[in-house]
């Protein structure tokens, strides 16, 4: 993958690089050139990921429901280029089964995104445990947005409370103890994760994830349109790990996860 | 194939120690070998970690003979006498073949205020020489930096480690300092580096790696991958920064 022609800014050609965290839409806290889908479709083309899996940042942000429906909206605008996580948020809690069911025989909505930050409340709060229950139930895999030990250390005992919830640590925590205390946890528990996405890209991490936790459990995501797409692409493909590993984390883990594999992408 | 020269590399170990990186010069130099790096600025983590006359002495002992790696000196203004005279200071690089400095005055690091008071004479000297300043930004300096540049105009300063979200305080500070730089590896933000090219020109990027604690595969990808052309693409990646380094007149 690392080729001739990747190193002159070509785009990689082979059709299972997914991106397994994305967002579409504007934040309040900060510019970025551009925001929307075209650009991200375009982004993608420029580096070669063939699909992404989005949330849209209303739904990460204030309104799950509207976000949720704007998701949906896109990839039917760009069917061959996006999947969806459904958002739920623990604040309204009583909306949640209802946001779940809404979207569950829906093949364009393929698991949950919960953003704790953001949302301000505890990962392993009571609110949260109504879709980890219903995800353990449904066997389902839920994208945590995660920021420092803190957030990591709570799926030591979530990820053995619900043993059938996929559970994908997103950004491993950011920092490097966050990092190190992830790869500790997905070391215990085979239903855990490991997210690279993020602007902290640590020199190394990959491998060590690789060679301690295994491959088929890493997970390639650039965060756009937060972090650009080509650092994210770059830090895999010039790590030093097999072609096979770079495979599985550039895509083909991801696809298994949310059950796309075998799909022709373009 | 583009060339890189490195704006942001540091050299040496450090407290907080991650396995599989690598921080002796030697991998360090495989590394850039195998990425395409051509050249390095590199400063040593003992001047950012422990002190900067110590960490300066340990640089040059590592750059010695290394047409590869071209030394960075941290410095800071001499208000306390524990450091080099700032009148004495381009001599003491010119000794030294030392034509790039690094300064972090946040509270975190080094400590101390860019004001006139404190910083002034060390910025005089420093733009007076034409010597860029590669500074690690933090937003609880930015203010400092405004009436830093606007009491110094011709001060060259290549920020470091701007994380993504700093458009909104740095396209008003590009647009009005025309010497302010922006270091690539830690500006990871979305179309950020085509932002930046579109709005002020290619010029105003410096390829860094963040080296060895960043992924170089990340920093070079940003470059041969961005959406702009090829001659801009070599300006962020070597001609900018040989630019400057051509432009120190000590």
């Amino acid at each position: 993958m690392l080729d001739y022609e990747f190193r002159e800014g070509k785009p990689l050609t082979d059709d299972f690089i997914i991106d397994a965290h994305c967002h579409i839409g504007p934040w309040y806290d900060f510019n970025a050139p551009e925001w929307y889908a075209e650009s991200i479709v375009k982004s993608m083309d420029n580096i070669g990921i063939k699909k992404a899996v989005i949330s849209s940042t209303l739904g990460i942000g204030p309104d799950f429901s509207n976000g949720n429906l704007l998701t949906l909206d896109i990839i039917n605008k760009y069917p061959d280029r996006f999947v969806g996580y459904i958002v739920v948020n623990p604040n309204y809690s009583d909306k949640i089964i209802n946001e779940l069911d809404k979207y569950k025989n829906n093949v364009n909505m393929r698991a949950v995104k919960i953003h704790p930050t953001f949302h301000e409340y505890p990962i392993d709060g009571q609110d949260y445990r109504i879709l980890y229950k219903y995800a353990n139930e449904n066997k389902m895999v839920i994208l945590s947005h995660t920021w420092g030990v803190e957030h990591i250390s709570a799926f030591d005992r979530l990820a053995f409370e619900y043993p059938d919830v996929k559970f994908i640590l997103g950004h491993c925590g950011g920092t490097i103890q966050a990092v190190k205390l992830s790869i500790e946890i997905a070391k215990k528990y085979k239903n855990i994760y490991l997210d690279l996405t993020g602007s902290r890209q640590y020199d190394g991490v990959i491998e060590i994830m690789c060679s301690e936790v295994g491959s088929d459990r890493v997970l390639f995501g650039t965060d756009m349109p937060f972090v650009d797409s080509k650092s994210a692409v770059g830090r895999v493909i010039y790590s030093n790990i097999s072609e096979h590993d770079k495979k599985n984390i550039l895509g083909l883990n991801i696809a298994k996860l949310l059950k796309m594999e075998g799909q022709t992408v373009i | 194939m583009l060339e890189f020269f490195d704006c942001n590399c540091m050299i040496g170990s450090r407290g907080v120690y991650f396995k599989n990186t690598v921080y002796e010069k030697n991998g360090i130099l495989n590394k850039m070998d195998f990425i395409g790096i051509k050249k390095a600025l590199a400063t040593s983590s003992f001047s950012y970690e422990y002190n900067p006359l110590y960490g300066n002495k340990q640089i040059i002992k590592e750059t010695k003979d290394e047409d590869k790696l071209l030394p960075v000196w941290a410095v800071l203004p001499n208000s306390c006498n524990e450091f080099i005279c700032e009148e004495d200071l381009p001599r003491e690089m010119k000794q030294n073949d030392v034509k790039f400095v690094r300064m972090s005055p946040e509270t975190e690091r080094f400590s101390h205020s860019l004001n006139e008071l404190v910083s002034g004479k060390l910025l005089s000297v420093l733009e007076e020489c034409s010597i860029p300043i590669l500074m690690d930004y933090d937003l609880s300096i930015y203010n400092e930096i405004v009436d830093m540049l606007s009491n110094h105009p011709n001060l060259k300063i290549i920020f470091l480690n701007t994380g993504y979200r700093i458009n909104r305080y740095f396209y008003p500070l590009m647009e009005n300092f025309k010497n302010v730089y922006v270091e690539t590896s830690g500006f990871k933000q979305y179309m950020g580096i085509e932002g930046i090219v579109k709005t002020f020109g290619a010029e105003r990027l410096i390829f860094g790696s963040g080296m060895p604690l960043f992924s170089t595969g990340s920093a070079v990808t940003m470059i041969t991958h961005a959406d702009i052309k090829s001659r801009e693409k070599e300006m962020i990646a070597y001609k900018n920064l040989e630019n400057l380094l051509e432009g120190v007149q000590i």
